[in-house]
């Protein structure tokens, strides 16, 4: 179980939200949109040698990101051929329901996750409301907030398996 | 609160917690949250696991303060 994927599967969606929250912020502070009256619109990114630096980096990390995951979801598979991570399913890959201590133990992590839903959605859309955010930095704000979703998960699920064995 | 001596009579038969957990079609882990009393099965695995165990559910589990109580 030590080497099962669906363990750390919370942590590649963590890193996966953590490119975009990049990209985001590099068309935020380095693109701009202009509308036009009659309709349609035009994105323009300028890139300063800090961008550009920036930009590159941003590549190297999706392509190496998607290596490492591609490579590490079929080395799973190969390994564990009852519980496949498999793409094409709607069901989170990181729910564990391999017998009903798991199911309980993912159902408690989804109850924390709710909780912190729960919460954390009326405290953002009122910091929103009251206070001057630029867009970039409300998608950013969600981002954020998605990878906090799967950290809780993560840590949960991590904190059971510390007192197993 | 349920208690049992799933850790004692799986003893008595020389039975390893992998061995019966195959048994009852579930995983080491459960076998052992459910020994420490930190995991309350459900009343199929229950069932599964006396079977396993050829013995009767309420030699297994058992409520606290039932023995005490009949006693």
């Amino acid at each position: 179980m030590r080497n099962d994927m669906r363990l750390t599967y919370p942590l590649w969606q963590m890193a996966g939200i953590l490119i975009i929250l990049g990209f985001v912020l590099l068309v935020g502070y380095a693109g701009t949109v202009k509308t036009f009256p009659e309709g349609g619109f035009e994105f323009e990114i300028s890139l300063s040698s800090y961008s550009s630096i920036f930009i590159l980096v941003m590549l190297a990390a999706v392509f190496l990101y998607l290596i490492l995951f591609v490579f590490n979801i079929a080395k799973h598979n190969k390994r564990m051929p009852k519980h496949k991570i498999s793409m094409t399913t709607y069901k989170p890959q990181e729910y564990l329901e391999d017998d009903e201590l798991f199911q309980d133990l993912t159902k408690q992590a989804t109850k924390k996750v709710y909780t912190y839903f729960a919460w954390a959605l009326p405290i953002m859309a009122a910091v929103y409301m009251l206070l001057p955010i630029s867009k970039t930095w409300m998608i950013a704000g969600i981002l954020i907030l998605a990878a906090g979703q799967y950290w809780i998960f993560y840590w949960t699920i991590k904190k059971f398996m510390s007192s197993v064995d | 609160m349920l208690n049992n001596r799933l850790k004692e009579l799986r003893a008595r038969r020389n039975c390893t917690q992998i061995e019966l957990a195959k048994q009852a079609g579930v995983t080491r882990q459960t076998i052992g949250f459910i020994e420490k009393g930190e995991f309350s099965p459900s009343v199929t695995l229950s069932l599964k696991l006396a079977k396993a165990l050829d013995c009767d559910i309420n030699e297994i589990f058992w409520l606290e303060g039932e023995i005490d109580n009949e006693e």
